[in-house]
């Protein structure tokens, strides 16, 4: 087990105060189960439900491998880790603690990192609190890297989403690594079958093997990560989730929240198969020396229209409303304007300016959102107004990336929203 | 009446930026609104992060003037403040007096072209 906060600290109530890895017993773990896929990153965030002045239990830590591995202490509920100087009167469950478990995904289960509480480069990292027998809502977080810290916090551990929500919740992170998550993108990866992933895979192998170029580590890595990027389905995904009285199953989400950022008009689409990828452009030169000639001779660029885009949010509402017709879907707008533009001509841009104006572009993305949140339900997450009132030089300086105020106040309006919308467990 | 005009500090956290396309060329009368040249600021070195903070932007000139005189090129990493370029009121003014004031711009967000756009169809 590790300390998060030091023996003799005050903590708050709710405060995670430690955390463990653990591991599973034979039958549950290395031979499949229920967590087969995430054994190697299972968590359990300890938190205090009173304030006080915390004491460590003598040998609650032991170090080294013995609090970074989960074989070498069985877990009792019983265990007595620390005490907490309680100020007033504590209640009777005072002595228990509150549980949040986490688990994340590997890419492949040679990338590690134990370093912290929820550290390490994971294809899905999710985490839960289930305390009462109800049902356990699942927002899932489907965005680029402006949604990165509202969901998952200043700690990367979803501690400051949990600490607002009481009720039986899951949260679950998809990261846009490589794979950008567009609308077109993300109903065919729901349509998708075994056997058109499985023609995605040859193609790539193929291609990558058979070039000119002999694959170096990055063209590997890198087709790995594209790879699972578009075989995968976070949006059909299924959970189990572990509870203090057993096993329970939750999912598909009942909540998804995704990027306006995301819809870029230009979508890349596989000449042969077909299929859709979108990467962010940066991630283009990264690719290896094997990979970028695959790449550019096996894709062409796909432009959209503003109908086109709204067409691709249809499509995606219905194919997710069909798994569940509760499925609430909320998405975060852009930042569109810029308090130091000051453009008193616009001879100097072509037009159409939404197609050459970051702030138009946006502006125009925004108001196609407004009509199609009427249409399909959707509820927006207002970045823009919210940047624009908390100062957007001070709180989003390059239009995408927040500061920690910022993202507290999308955080906050997200959760308001799930609970306007009475997504269960977070209402 | 010399104009100058120095790179601009756009972002609180730049140090430079990369000049991209130079849209006038020396001698060439700018109407007002008239664009100038694209810039890049990436904030990456600054900040490392797997996401960089790149952002792109045209400079647009806001006084009628002559472009007289350009000191950066495509490619060039100006740093803030350092000279990129000179313009005059009149067509044939002398350049070697001192420059009356900065040139009236318009720095304005723009999209970049995909580097998808270049992949052979």
């Amino acid at each position: 087990m590790r300390w998060l906060a030091a023996d003799g600290a005050v903590c708050r109530p709710g405060d995670v105060v430690a955390f463990c890895n653990i591991g599973f017993g034979p039958q549950e773990g290395e031979r499949g189960g229920p967590f087969a896929d995430e054994r190697h990153d299972f968590q359990v965030a300890l938190a205090t439900r009173v304030g006080g002045r915390l004491t460590h239990a003598p040998d609650s830590s032991r170090g080294g491998f013995f609090d970074t591995l989960g074989a070498f202490q069985l877990w009792r509920p019983d265990d007595v880790i620390g005490a907490v100087e309680a100020e007033g009167a504590p209640g009777p469950e005072a002595g228990e603690l509150r549980l949040m478990l986490a688990a994340g995904r590997r890419g492949s289960f040679i990338i590690e990192d134990r370093s912290g509480l929820m550290s390490g480069w994971h294809e899905r990292r999710r985490a839960w609190r289930v305390e009462d027998d109800g049902p356990i809502g699942t927002l899932l977080c489907l965005g680029i890297c402006e949604l990165s810290g509202v969901i998952r916090g200043e700690k990367f551990a979803f501690l400051e989403l949990f600490e607002s929500i009481q009720g039986s919740a899951q949260v679950v992170y998809t990261p846009d690594s490589l794979v950008v998550p567009a609308t077109r993108l993300l109903a065919e990866q729901m349509r998708r079958t075994p056997e058109e992933s499985a023609a995605i895979a040859a193609d790539l192998a193929q291609g990558l093997a058979g070039g000119p170029v002999v694959p170096g580590p990055a063209d590997w890595i890198y087709a790995g990560v594209l790879l699972q990027g578009l075989t995968a389905s976070p949006l059909t995904d299924r959970y189990n989730v572990l509870t203090r009285a057993g096993l329970r199953q939750a999912g598909p989400a009942d909540a998804v929240i995704l990027s306006l950022g995301s819809e870029a008009d230009a979508l890349m689409r596989h000449k042969r198969l077909g299929y859709t990828l979108h990467c962010h452009d940066f991630r283009l030169p990264e690719a290896g020396p094997a990979l970028v000639p695959w790449l550019r001779a096996n894709f062409e660029p796909v432009r959209r229209t503003h109908d086109e885009i709204a067409q691709d949010f249809r499509i995606l509402a219905a194919q997710l409303r069909a798994q569940n017709p509760a499925t609430q879907i909320l998405v975060c707008n852009m930042m569109s304007s810029n308090g130091d533009e000051d453009i008193q001509s616009y001879i100097g841009f072509d037009a159409p300016l939404g197609a050459s104006l970051t702030t138009v572009a946006r502006k125009e993305l925004n108001l196609l959102l407004h009509d199609l949140a009427r249409e399909l339900d959707i509820a927006i997450v207002d970045s823009d107004a919210i940047a624009a009132d908390m100062g957007g030089q001070r709180s989003i300086p390059d239009g995408i990336h927040q500061n920690g105020p910022m993202q507290a106040e999308l955080r906050a309006e997200i959760l308001r929203i799930l609970r306007a919308r009475r997504v269960p467990g977070f209402g | 009446m010399l104009l100058s005009l120095l790179l601009p500090q756009i972002n609180p956290y730049m140090t430079d930026a990369i000049v991209g396309v130079v849209h006038a060329a020396e001698g060439a009368a700018i109407p007002v609104g008239g664009k100038l040249m694209d810039l890049t600021v990436d904030l990456s070195a600054a900040a490392p992060h797997d996401c960089p903070a790149i952002s792109h932007f045209r400079v647009t000139v806001r006084d009628r003037a002559f472009l007289r005189r350009l000191d950066v090129a495509r490619g060039d990493t100006p740093r803030v403040g350092q000279p990129l370029a000179l313009f005059s009121t009149e067509p044939d003014e002398p350049l070697d007096g001192p420059p009356a004031r900065a040139v009236r711009v318009a720095i304005v967000g723009v999209i970049p072209q995909s580097l998808w756009d270049e992949v052979p169809s």
